[in-house]
């Protein structure tokens, strides 16, 4: 049966949003992640495995964006990633 | 009893995850995740149910694309691949035709393209911002006594008997039919952006799939030997969804993640490169593919090299492998120049490995390796791009393989006609009277694009096979498989009856596919017993697979033909009067 629309948000933005955050944050999120491990791990190593792990990851962090029950949540889950992923990058180059 | 342990402690272990991040009172609120992931999973599959069903029963045919194409020419597969090739002449023809080498990077590799095998050779551009090359190459009159101008990439077929020479641009408008289906099965027919789509199908693809799991997890096991098709039709279609979902799962997430692999590789390559390599390409591919190295031009031209085929023999000697080549290929950098090198790459034939692959560089003035790869030799990156690729193309295990991944696409197609079907049926009621016209309107439409498919396909077979034989060029066939498509999503628009859609698309296809091997017999003259006798394996093959898929499709038709399924009908005609 169809899902029940009183756990769904109603909300067009928060559903572009959530939208948004699910492709484009979740993309970016995955890839931060993958990029700092290099920094840590063995690069070849971190890049061979990412061609698999980066779209398990990217889905990953789609299906916590959903599970989140705010958008501004999800936001923070991914934009967090991102940040301390850049921090790590920035600051061990 | 080990299996409920196991299935336990992912739970919990998965369970215990949850509460860390979302914290112990969303536990109870499992509700909300359940409508939230079974809303996403029916949106996300709605939305690339179409793209994914037509990449997966194209990309069924696909994996015996060589051997349709033997099928289509009437023509016997090589036994083996020509691993010696004569290098030395096939360069000497493209020169004395006009086609400068000078400096430039060429590839050449065996190509079997039915009815024959040829080499491949691909010419790479000039890089004209290249000092050495603007110092040392007059441009200028290489233009004027070429074929091509030296700016210009381009690929040809030589042939490795005459060493007649044909232009690769004029085979892609004769496409075999075998390459045609690889080629739709990721939308090659839509100009740049077809790879695109079918990667963002497989990455929703793959996310369907986890929340399908999450959705279902606690019937996984239950469910898994429920199947009700005596109850309603919503019961029927949940249950097929379920349970072969199930079965087809890791098959279903091996090609989710291979399909993003290779359609959305550039979006790992692109900050790979500019934030870790600093936009040196040529450093990420010698960490990745330590043998597609790039090597840069030197001042001066080469006045004497290695012969090539004594390179090639020295090659092959060196593989200390006694099974069958499947394929050999050579690629030539800086050709001409005081640093070109010749870079041999094989695969061989062996049941015992998994992993294929032999290369070695020599310097094309010494002869010096500079690089080598045995066949044992571990590269991490290379060998997780070959086990992306032989797990999306079946290029293991032989025609078993093949076969176990044909039906599991196929199956897969059940799987997503049938969430399809839920998704309709779920909305039949007096909740959605308002909407059926539009609801029934999709419901035809994706009907049929996805059953039209199947005769439109077996139609192609037939068509392209009489206009092979009378040397008609094969664009027509195309060209009639999709006006056929095309009809038939119109003429299902216009029938509005989801079961007569299904069920006439089943009836045309199973009676065109019964006729594909008569029509082979009668243009060819090489019906199935006779190719039986003489040894065509691949026409045998095609042959008795359609003969088959008709068989079943007609069997299950005629079973089905009395049994009403009044829910649906009445459904319809119901909301069609009011």
């Amino acid at each position: 049966m169809p899902a029940n629309k009183k756990y769904l948000m109603t909300s067009r933005w928060s559903r572009a949003s959530k939208l948004i955050a699910s492709i484009l944050g979740a993309y970016l999120a995955s890839i931060s992640f993958h990029l700092t491990l290099t920094l840590f791990l063995d690069r070849v190593a971190v890049l061979g495995t990412s061609i698999f792990t980066s779209f398990l990851l990217w889905v990953g962090f789609m299906l916590l964006i959903y599970k989140a029950r705010k958008p501004w949540i999800a936001w923070c889950i991914v934009l967090s990633t991102i940040c301390l992923g850049a921090v790590a990058f920035i600051f061990n180059r | 009893m080990v299996y409920c342990f196991i299935n336990d402690l992912f739970r919990g272990g998965c369970i215990y995850i949850q509460s860390i991040i979302m914290g112990n009172s969303d536990l109870k609120k499992g509700k909300r995740d359940y409508n939230v992931f079974l809303h996403t999973h029916t949106v996300s599959g709605i939305v690339i149910s179409i793209g994914l069903f037509v990449c997966f029963f194209a990309g069924a045919f696909a994996l015996f694309r060589e051997e349709i194409d033997s099928w289509q020419y009437n023509s016997k597969m090589p036994e083996s691949y020509n691993t010696k090739l004569d290098y030395e002449k096939t360069l000497k023809a493209l020169e004395e035709v006009g086609y400068a080498l000078e400096h430039r990077d060429v590839n050449l590799r065996y190509f079997y393209k039915a009815p024959e095998a040829y080499i491949f050779v691909n010419v790479q551009a000039i890089d004209t911002s290249d000092t050495i090359i603007q110092q040392q190459v007059n441009l200028d009159s290489l233009n004027a006594i070429g074929v091509k101008k030296v700016t210009e990439s381009y690929s040809l077929l030589v042939n490795p008997e005459t060493f007649e020479i044909r232009e690769w641009k004029r085979f892609e408008e004769e496409r075999s039919l075998g390459e045609f289906l690889y080629r739709l099965h990721y939308f090659d027919q839509i100009p740049v952006l077809g790879i695109w789509i079918a990667g963002f199908v497989s990455l929703f693809f793959l996310f369907a799939i986890f929340t399908g799991i999450i959705v279902h997890w606690k019937k996984i096991t239950s469910n898994f030997f429920t199947f009700r098709p005596m109850a309603k039709l919503k019961v029927m279609w949940t249950d097929g969804h379920t349970a072969l979902g199930v079965i087809g799962l890791p098959f279903q997430l091996m090609y989710a993640v291979t399909g993003c692999i290779y359609g959305l590789s550039l979006l790992l390559l692109l900050p790979t490169v500019t934030l870790l390599y600093e936009n040196d390409q040529e450093a990420l591919f010698a960490d990745l593919l330590p043998g597609q190295k790039q090597y840069e031009l030197r001042e001066g031209t080469l006045s004497e090299r290695q012969n090539l085929n004594d390179l090639n023999t020295r090659f092959l000697a060196s593989l200390e492998h006694n099974g069958a080549i499947e394929n050999v290929s050579l690629q030539l950098q800086n050709f001409g120049n005081q640093n070109a090198v010749a870079h041999f790459q094989v695969n061989v034939e062996d049941q015992d490995r998994f992993y294929t692959s032999a290369a070695t560089t020599y310097n094309l003035h010494s002869g010096a390796v500079i690089y080598s790869k045995k066949l044992d030799d571990f590269y991490y990156a290379e060998r997780a791009f070959t086990t992306a690729g032989k797990l999306h193309f079946a290029t293991y295990g032989g025609y078993f393989v093949r076969l176990i991944y044909f039906i599991l696409a196929m199956i897969t197609c059940y799987v997503i006609i049938s969430g399809v079907m839920i998704w309709l049926n779920a909305r039949q009621g007096k909740k959605y009277a308002h909407k059926q016209g539009f609801i029934r309107n999709v419901g035809t439409i994706y009907l049929g694009i996805c059953m039209g498919l199947f005769p439109a396909t077996a139609l192609a077979f037939i068509v392209l096979k009489v206009l092979t034989v009378n040397s008609i060029s094969p664009s027509v066939g195309y060209g009639i498989f999709g006006v056929f498509w095309l009809a038939y999503i119109v003429y299902a628009f216009f029938l509005k009856d989801f079961k007569k859609v299904s069920r006439r698309a089943l009836w045309l296809g199973g009676i065109f596919a019964f006729l594909i091997p008569s029509v082979n017999g009668l243009c060819t003259g090489l019906w199935i017993w006779k190719a039986i006798a003489s040894g065509a394996d691949t026409v045998v093959l095609i042959d008795m697979s359609w003969f088959g898929i008709a068989m079943v499709t007609l069997m299950y038709l005629w079973k089905t033909r009395t049994q009403v399924k009044t829910q649906e009908s009445d459904t319809q005609t119901q909301v069609a009067k009011s």
